[in-house]
């Protein structure tokens, strides 16, 4: 199957999208020397450390970064939970991001190790390469591009907002990274975003009515683009068994998005498969000859001749 | 068995205080529960309890009285549910304002005696103690002292904020 598999597909050699991973600031190696530990963890010293362990793993990200600079135990204790140490190492961009949009409270360690496990986007089942960290969920490209419930609310801009601001402060929210996030490279400010879908379910229907009234019945494009990158980090997903990270690929006969499969729907070329997702790829779209999906049984056959009857003769030569 | 549900069975707490109980409520602890079954003689030999004192173990067995009727966790579901929050049952946040050696005592004995939900709710309310906190509020909550010199501090402070290089 892996030599099958590299000659049906490709590296993506597409542009990224300017997701906040892209604006932060490189990782500085800094010599680290802590002396030894002068004092213990206090009353917390009283339980064995394997349940201190258990205890951390259902704190949330900010939590235990506050517990790093509480003293030099407290932070080595820190560092060797394991499920962090595995986030540090496979996704220092998820956790420098969470804390860096403050919203590393909403995040819990578990939570997070969790997600960077999964290969399935949350909305639609692709396999999906970011993490969206304002509810920590993984979205694949089409989701996070096209889908609204990750294109955070912005509710920065107008002064009189300041009264609704404050009354939302309990839903998740972020203050976003300054840097370059939208396709035009324009350079943002530091904005104050909401989760779309935490809106949507408990805000009152004043601050919903607010909020169209921002954003108008068709609010999409470059402004949109801005936001939408900003809470969105790209990790790739870890194989639950091996802990190896698993490299997404494309398919070959979808990479012309001006072709259309037999069953009539456009190619994707931006869409990200793995083997397991590829394997079902190829049983829907049929599989691949001379870099074609090629039909296999006679319903396909149907639908394909039902196609090119319906296609406009100019288009047809085209192709 | 249906006779386990009214039989008797004597504690011996850790400072010699026998303490009497129902053998269903004792037997949420998976250590008195194997006690029992090795011993083959319920309610007969008083079973001591090395390592918790007598109110810790009064403490303990209220919450097994409470929780008595739950049902056993079934392995999946108990993982799931432990991922989800740090959510307690009301009932259990009253029986955990406690004062913190009491708390840290119920955590030990509940690992002690193998007591997996009570263990749960020990952990996540010592959790719930640490969550939202600034370092120097976690310091007085737990009586901690500050060893960092100021430019470890310093240092710590930068790497959190970028989270970089640990």
């Amino acid at each position: 199957m892996t030599m099958d598999l590299r000659s049906l597909t490709y590296e993506p050699v597409i542009e990224k999208l300017n997701t906040l991973d892209q604006n932060l600031p490189p990782v500085r190696k800094r010599k680290r020397a802590f002396g030894k530990p002068l004092s213990d963890l206090g009353l917390l010293a009283s339980m064995p450390p394997e349940l201190i362990q258990a205890t951390l793993t259902q704190l949330d990200l900010q939590s235990l970064a506050n517990l790093r600079m509480v003293n030099r135990q407290a932070s080595s204790t820190v560092d060797s939970v394991p499920m962090l140490r595995a986030i540090v190492k496979h996704a220092p961009h998820a956790l420098r991001g969470a804390l860096k949009i403050e919203t590393a409270q909403y995040i819990n360690c578990e939570t997070l190790h969790r997600t960077l496990h999964t290969t399935e986007c949350k909305t639609c089942g692709d396999f999906g390469t970011y993490i969206y960290l304002l509810t920590c969920e993984r979205v694949c490209f089409s989701c996070l591009v096209y889908n609204r419930n990750y294109l955070p609310c912005d509710f920065t801009t107008p002064k009189k907002f300041e009264a609704l601001r404050e009354s939302l402060l309990d839903l998740p929210h972020m203050i976003s990274l300054p840097g370059i996030y939208s396709p035009r490279k324009e350079r943002c400010r530091k904005r104050l975003l909401w989760d779309r879908r935490s809106i949507l379910r408990d805000a009152s229907d004043s601050i919903k009515a607010q909020l169209e009234k921002i954003e108008g019945p068709y609010y999409t494009g470059v402004y949109a683009d801005k936001t939408r990158c900003m809470a969105v980090v790209e990790i790739l997903s870890l194989d639950a068994k091996t802990g190896l990270v698993i490299e997404g690929f494309h398919c070959l006969a979808c990479r012309d998005s001006r072709s259309y499969g037999w069953n009539g729907q456009r190619f994707n070329p931006r869409r990200a498969f793995w083997s397991h997702s590829f394997e079902a790829h190829l049983v829907e779209n049929g599989p691949i000859v001379e870099g074609r999906h090629e039909a296999t049984n006679a319903r396909q056959y149907q639908a394909r001749y039902r196609m090119t009857l319906a296609w406009n003769p100019f288009w047809d030569q085209s192709t | 068995m249906a006779s386990t549900d009214e039989q008797k069975i004597i504690l011996v707490s850790s400072d010699g205080v026998n303490i009497q109980t129902d053998r269903i409520i004792a037997e949420r602890s998976m250590l008195i529960k194997n006690m029992i079954e090795d011993l083959g003689t319920p309610g007969e030999e008083p079973i001591p309890i090395m390592n918790v004192s007598e109110a810790v173990l009064r403490k303990v067995l209220e919450w097994c009285d409470h929780h008595k009727k739950d049902p056993p966790p079934e392995k999946d579901e108990d993982a799931d549910t432990r991922k989800k929050t740090t959510d307690i049952e009301e009932w259990d946040q009253k029986f955990m304002q406690v004062d913190q050696e009491m708390l840290f005592e119920i955590i030990l004995a509940a690992n002690y005696m193998d007591i997996k939900a009570l263990l749960d709710v020990g952990c996540k309310t010592v959790a719930n103690m640490i969550k939202g906190k600034s370092p120097e509020e976690i310091r007085k909550t737990f009586n901690i002292q500050n060893d960092f010199t100021p430019e470890e501090e310093e240092q710590i402070r930068r790497e959190n904020e970028w989270a970089e290089d640990r």
